[in-house]
């Protein structure tokens, strides 16, 4: 298996603060890999070590075979990347910023730089103080994204953009998978990574909590199942796998547990179906199951 | 959840007019004020220690270097001579010269430049900086009044110089009974008064552009040219051209020697005017916009703006022009009155004695030594916010995609010094080339203007060291990086005040500016100099250095 970025016990304190508390990820050749978290959880730290901009405490981590602290300089003729916020020199126009990055990294084709700037929607005329929150980050992206490299690393590259955008965005990572480059992509929306993502870490509070393709991960967890039965289907909520049973005008919904799904549904068959639906677990429930226990011991202070 | 009814609507809802400000442009000044205390509480507090600090043991020292008043007088005499004229007072009270007298010829213009560039700082901070960063947005969405926030600082700076100003004439009264306490009165006020103008000063300059640093440029600038204004009236034979200067004005109240208050009135009613203008010109703008329009700029890169050295110096091409120029010109009045200077021994014999025979030659050097050193500070001023932009730059966020790109640390760190350096002497040998130009004109003499250019030269090795101190702390103490101000404070009191300060060699062997030759008319030690370079650039290794190590700062 041929692994683009391998970090192994990734550690990294800001004074008392721990960003990082033992960080694993491996991202293989050729996946778009979804790095999904909340705010504070350690995303654009550990996409700082992996550029080399930080430096690790402890662990071990190697991107497209160097040591990104040691080796930045020609691994970053390799990768390119997106910011969570992006800043721009205001006197500079937003052309001149996308050239100076591209250039930096080598240069890009002018057709595909002026071909994604059309794409996304960017007047590269503009002088960058004059640019809203959305329009920086685009200027980031195009200036990233032109480039033609094997690795791009993305922190949160839609905060700011519209829904009309983040599909543009979306078509564009399509693209650079089917011609074959790596992608890490941080964010903390739900839909994006399982539109766009093939594999998932999931970190929190500086680690990894739960990794592997979106397959395995939703093999692990609950599927959601909405079913109207002819004779009332009372005794679920006792059988072991159930979850969140709620009734609804004759309808019964909740969900339950990967392995328990055989049996279950045979006793909604048993009760005679009439209409069935079951879709599998989105990721938003995947994510919310492993913040069930913060919110429970959360619960005596600032519980509802 | 509350509902209205439809007549609650009607009364509580009010018109509003588009044509005229609705009343209460002020409402929530008072809260702007005490948020503006708040942010300040270290800053001010500091400014108030430091500048009562530094002219009370100034003042207090006047007595132990000048024990006689013989040893007063014959410095009442030089004091009345251009070389000393140029940065110190209009010389009122030289011919008795007092210590009061002393005091205020030779320390009012301190606490006047120290309180001016405190304002200035103070008001673009809670006005322009404000904007630029957005947080205006959020607080004139609530109930704020449009001009609470420029008011609000108004507020504050003329607080703070009026308390600073107090606190001067109270400790200077108690520290030294032989100051009556008119006088105390009237040196505090005079600063106060300064400061209060050049805080209207920039409440002007906040509104004309978008960057608070551009609004602090243009206030300094106006700061530099009422400096020159009356330097160069109090040099002449008559006093007229000071009193187009604010400075020349708070500094006619001739403390200690005959207090007169009325020449503080053109300063509160300059300052009232400005400030209504600030007022009007912020109703013709919306928020965090400047009054010139953005033009639309090329959509591609020049060749030389993807290199980091055109990219470094891009971002700095504006305020480079507008150093150079305006050193150019700084230097150029100075240099015109070369023919005042050499006219002036044989009008005060008794001067004569003071610098030996070579007498005319020797006062025209120690002149121009002296424009030169000023020159060389003011410039070091320069280099060092162009040596300091990776820092700010770094914090900003702007490194950060730059150093993800196959661009390494120490290269865009180093062209960034490079460029700090070729900015630093472009703009020390526009100020050369500015006094040597006129003083060519002056004396009909060209060689002059290669004289002036080679007493620019030396003092390259002097801005590169102030570099090598900037680029040390970026690397090795990031949130330590204003120390390197300290050295260029440090360098401008042993310069300007190391002889009157009577400062041990020892002490004065810490400025950089104190190593450089006395040009024209002295030796060069070419030692000196290469200790100089050398310094520099083992500082500058420590730093990128350093640079290259440490994490890079990230928000």
């Amino acid at each position: 298996m041929d692994e683009v970025i391998g970090a192994e016990g990734l550690t990294k304190a800001f004074g008392q603060t721990r960003a990082l508390d033992g960080v694993d990820l491996r991202v293989t050749r050729g996946e778009v890999h979804g790095f999904l978290g909340p705010n504070g959880a350690g995303k654009s730290t550990t996409i700082r070590v992996l550029l080399g901009l930080l430096r690790a405490d402890a662990g071990r981590v190697h991107v497209l075979g160097g040591d990104p602290w040691r080796d930045a300089v020609p691994l970053h003729r390799r990768l390119a990347y997106v910011p969570g916020d992006v800043e721009l020199w205001p006197t500079l126009t937003g052309g001149e910023a996308i050239d100076v990055f591209t250039r930096l990294r080598g240069g890009v084709e002018p057709a595909r730089r002026d071909e994604l700037c059309e794409r996304f929607d960017l007047d590269p005329t503009k002088k960058a103080r004059t640019y809203s929150k959305g329009n920086r980050q685009k200027v980031a992206i195009v200036g990233a994204l032109a480039s033609d490299v094997e690795l791009y690393l993305l922190d949160e590259p839609t905060a700011g953009l519209d829904p009309l955008m983040e599909a543009v965005f979306a078509e564009v990572v399509d693209e650079l998978r089917e011609a074959g480059a790596t992608v890490l992509l941080s964010s903390h929306l739900m839909a994006q990574v399982e539109r766009l993502c093939g594999a998932v870490s999931i970190i929190r509070a500086g680690r990894i909590v739960e990794t592997g393709t979106l397959d395995q991960l939703r093999h692990l967890t609950r599927t959601t199942i909405s079913a109207t039965t002819r004779t009332p289907a009372d005794g679920l909520v006792d059988l072991a796998g159930v979850h969140d049973l709620r009734h609804e005008d004759g309808r019964v919904t909740f969900e339950v547990d990967g392995e328990q799904l055989h049996t279950i549904v045979g006793q909604l068959h048993a009760r005679g179906i009439d209409s069935l639906v079951s879709h599998p677990p989105t990721l938003e429930q995947l994510f919310m199951r492993h913040y069930e226990r913060d919110l429970a011991t959360a619960g005596d202070g600032g519980g509802r | 959840m509350t509902t209205l009814t439809s007549a609650d609507r009607l009364d509580t809802v009010q018109p509003i007019s588009p044509s005229r400000r609705p009343a209460g442009a002020l409402t929530g000044t008072g809260t702007l004020v005490r948020l503006a205390l708040r942010r300040d509480r270290v800053r001010l507090p500091a400014w108030l220690v430091g500048v009562v600090g530094f002219l009370t043991l100034s003042a207090v020292s006047v007595p132990e270097v000048f024990p006689t008043a013989a040893e007063r007088q014959a410095r009442g005499d030089f004091a009345r001579s251009p070389v000393l004229t140029i940065f110190t007072g209009p010389g009122y009270g030289t011919d008795d010269y007092t210590v009061g007298a002393m005091v205020a010829n030779e320390y009012l213009i301190y606490g006047v430049v120290a309180l001016a560039l405190m304002s200035i700082f103070l008001v673009v901070r809670h006005t322009r900086a404000e904007e630029e960063a957005g947080r205006v947005e959020l607080v004139r969405s609530s109930v704020v009044g449009a001009h609470a926030a420029p008011t609000a600082a108004l507020v504050v700076a003329v607080g703070a110089n009026l308390a600073i100003g107090s606190a001067t004439a109270l400790t200077l009264t108690a520290a030294m009974p032989e100051l009556a306490a008119a006088g105390a009165w009237a040196f505090g006020l005079s600063m106060a008064a300064a400061g209060i103008v050049f805080a209207a000063v920039a409440a002007v300059t906040a509104q004309l552009t978008e960057h608070s640093r551009g609004a602090v440029g243009l206030a300094v600038v106006a700061l530099g040219v009422a400096f020159v204004v009356r330097a160069v009236g109090d040099i002449g034979d008559d006093r007229t051209l000071s009193w187009f200067s604010p400075i020349g004005w708070v500094q006619s109240t001739r403390p200690w020697v005959d207090e007169r208050w009325w020449p503080l009135l053109p300063a509160l009613l300059f300052a009232l005017v400005l400030a209504a203008l600030a007022y009007v010109l912020a109703s013709r703008r919306d928020v965090a916009a400047g009054l010139l329009p953005a033009r639309p700029g090329p959509a591609r890169a020049a060749d030389p703006l993807v290199h980091p050295a055109g990219l470094a110096l891009r971002l700095e091409r504006t305020s480079l022009g507008i150093w150079a120029v305006g050193l150019f010109a700084f230097g150029a009045a100075f240099g015109s009155l070369l023919g005042e200077v050499e006219g002036f021994l044989a009008d005060n014999p008794q001067l004569q004695e003071l610098f030996g025979a070579a007498g005319d030659a020797t006062v025209v050097d120690a002149f121009l030594t002296t424009v030169l050193l000023l020159l060389g500070l003011l410039a070091g001023g320069y280099t060092l916010t162009v040596t300091l932009r990776a820092h700010r730059d770094e914090r900003a966020g702007l490194a950060e995609p730059l150093l993800a790109t196959p661009l390494s640390r120490v290269r865009w760190a180093g062209t960034n010094l490079m460029v700090a350096a070729v900015a630093g002497s472009v703009v020390m040998l526009a100020a050369a080339a500015g006094v040597g130009t006129t003083a060519a004109i002056e004396r009909g003499d060209i060689t002059w203007l290669g004289e002036l250019l080679g007493a620019g030269l030396v003092h390259l090795p002097a801005l590169w060291l102030l570099i090598g101190v900037g680029a040390a702390l970026t690397g090795l103490l990031p949130r330590a990086t204003a120390l390197s101000w300290i050295v260029l404070v440090y360098a401008a009191v042993v310069g300007l005040m190391g002889d009157v300060l009577d400062l041990p060699d020892g002490l004065r062997a810490g400025s950089p500016f104190h190593h450089v030759p006395e040009l024209p008319g002295g030796e060069v030690d070419a030692t000196a100099l290469a200790g100089l370079a050398l310094l520099a650039a083992i500082l500058i290794g420590l730093g990128l250095a350093g640079f290259r190590r440490r994490d890079l700062h990230t928000t």
